[in-house]
């Protein structure tokens, strides 16, 4: 059996462990890279994996909405995780009983590892060692330098793609569809308002914008609004409005229309102002017909 | 000096033993080993060596050998090695029968 030096045996399991903890590192960075990040083939950037799925979930008011989730896939990756925080050797040597000497006449000692079995009696082994190890400190240096890194890792915001232009908003932004009239003609002095129920129905309104509509009436004072004369609609539904004949129209010649304006507003992203009005005309006896909306600007 | 016989001459005084030891470990503690630096994170913080010696009373200085079979241990020496946080090496015997 070949002899070793007695520091070639204390080493030999430090050195050992040491390796072990090496390729521990670089197996943690091999796994990460391998699992954690693909690497897109375009670029050569590392991009972060990431595990993907959807699920329905029900909302309290009874609506089902599908959730759309997205985890990095390193959350779910046990890597890294088996280190040596301390040890300790314990371990029986048979040196040779004298001593040699090496070519500066300083004193070395050669030996080999005693058999265990016989450690007890101490006829095989004549030194007996005990190492206990631990997990340094990092020197200071490693550490400002860890720290000076640190700062160095820097998170920059992908400059996002140009966004998409605004959609235009055409001169015909309102479709309106006129449910009801009642009562189904006009005359002065009537005692109830009239009636008008519309459904607004437009493609134009998102949540960024709205459409303002402001009521008139064709002569000008031939309608009474008794509240407001404006109203205001973020998405399509029925709106209804609600007026009074004003007692003038009697002097009217029975030729003149009378007619309800609605003047439909909305803002564009750019800032601009759209108009487009809406009217309608309003029947001045039961035997008239049935009124149709006119949606196109008046001249 | 006296002149030593062949057998004389291969035995060992305490302070080569000593010089030996405290060079050796030194090396080991230091991390002055295969390894790169960055890779020398378990590090011995104690080492306890307890040695079986048989010594030989000479009239230079007593001279000793490890024992053996043939030859049965007289002395046991017990060097213990300690690494405290910057400091170097530190080596002493504890007792010595």
């Amino acid at each position: 059996m070949a002899d070793f030096d007695l520091m070639e045996l204390i080493s030999a399991p430090i050195i050992a462990m040491n390796e072990a903890e090496s390729d521990n590192a670089a197996r943690f960075v091999e796994l990460l890279n391998e699992f954690a990040f693909r690497k897109n083939e375009d670029t050569g950037e590392s991009v972060l994996e990431k595990l993907k799925f959807s699920f329905d979930r029900v909302d309290p008011d009874g609506q089902t909405r599908t959730q759309n989730v997205e985890i990095p896939l390193i959350h779910f990756l046990p890597i890294g995780g088996i280190a040596i925080d301390q040890a300790t050797l314990n371990y029986a040597l048979k040196l040779d009983p004298q001593g040699d000497t090496d070519p500066n006449g300083k004193l070395r000692l050669k030996g080999r590892l005693a058999d265990s079995s016989e450690k007890e009696t101490g006829l095989s082994g004549n030194v007996n060692i005990e190492i206990k190890l631990k997990q340094i400190d990092l020197p200071q240096g490693v550490l400002s330098m860890l720290e000076t890194t640190q700062s160095a890792t820097v998170q920059t915001e992908k400059e996002k793609a140009p966004q998409e232009p605004l959609p235009i908003i055409p001169d015909d932004f309102v479709s309106a569809q006129l449910l009801e009239l009642a009562p189904r003609y006009i005359e002065a002095g009537q005692d109830n308002m009239t009636t008008i129920l519309f459904e607004f129905d437009d493609a134009v309104l998102t949540n960024q914008s709205h459409i303002d509509f402001e009521l008139s009436s064709w002569p000008k004072s031939a309608l009474e609004f008794e509240d407001k004369n404006t109203f205001s609609m973020t998405r399509r539904g029925k709106q209804q409005i609600q007026f009074l004949a004003s007692p003038i129209i009697d002097e009217y010649s029975s030729k003149t229309d009378i007619k309800l304006r609605i003047l439909a507003r909305v803002r564009a992203a750019d800032g601009d102002i759209k108009e487009q009005q809406i009217s309608i005309f309003l029947p001045r006896s039961k035997d008239a017909e049935t009124p149709a909306l006119n949606l196109s600007k008046d001249k | 000096m006296v002149k030593q016989t062949n057998s004389e001459m291969a035995r060992f005084s305490l302070s080569d033993l000593d010089l030996y030891l405290c060079t050796g470990l030194y090396t080991i503690a230091n991390a002055d080993l295969t390894l790169k630096s960055w890779q020398y994170q378990i590090c011995p913080i104690e080492i306890n060596l307890q040695m079986a010696l048989v010594i030989y009373p000479s009239r230079t200085g007593d001279l000793f050998e490890f024992a053996s079979e043939e030859h049965p241990a007289t002395t046991h020496v017990h060097y213990h090695y300690q690494r405290e946080p910057h400091q170097l090496t530190r080596l002493e015997i504890l007792n010595m029968e």
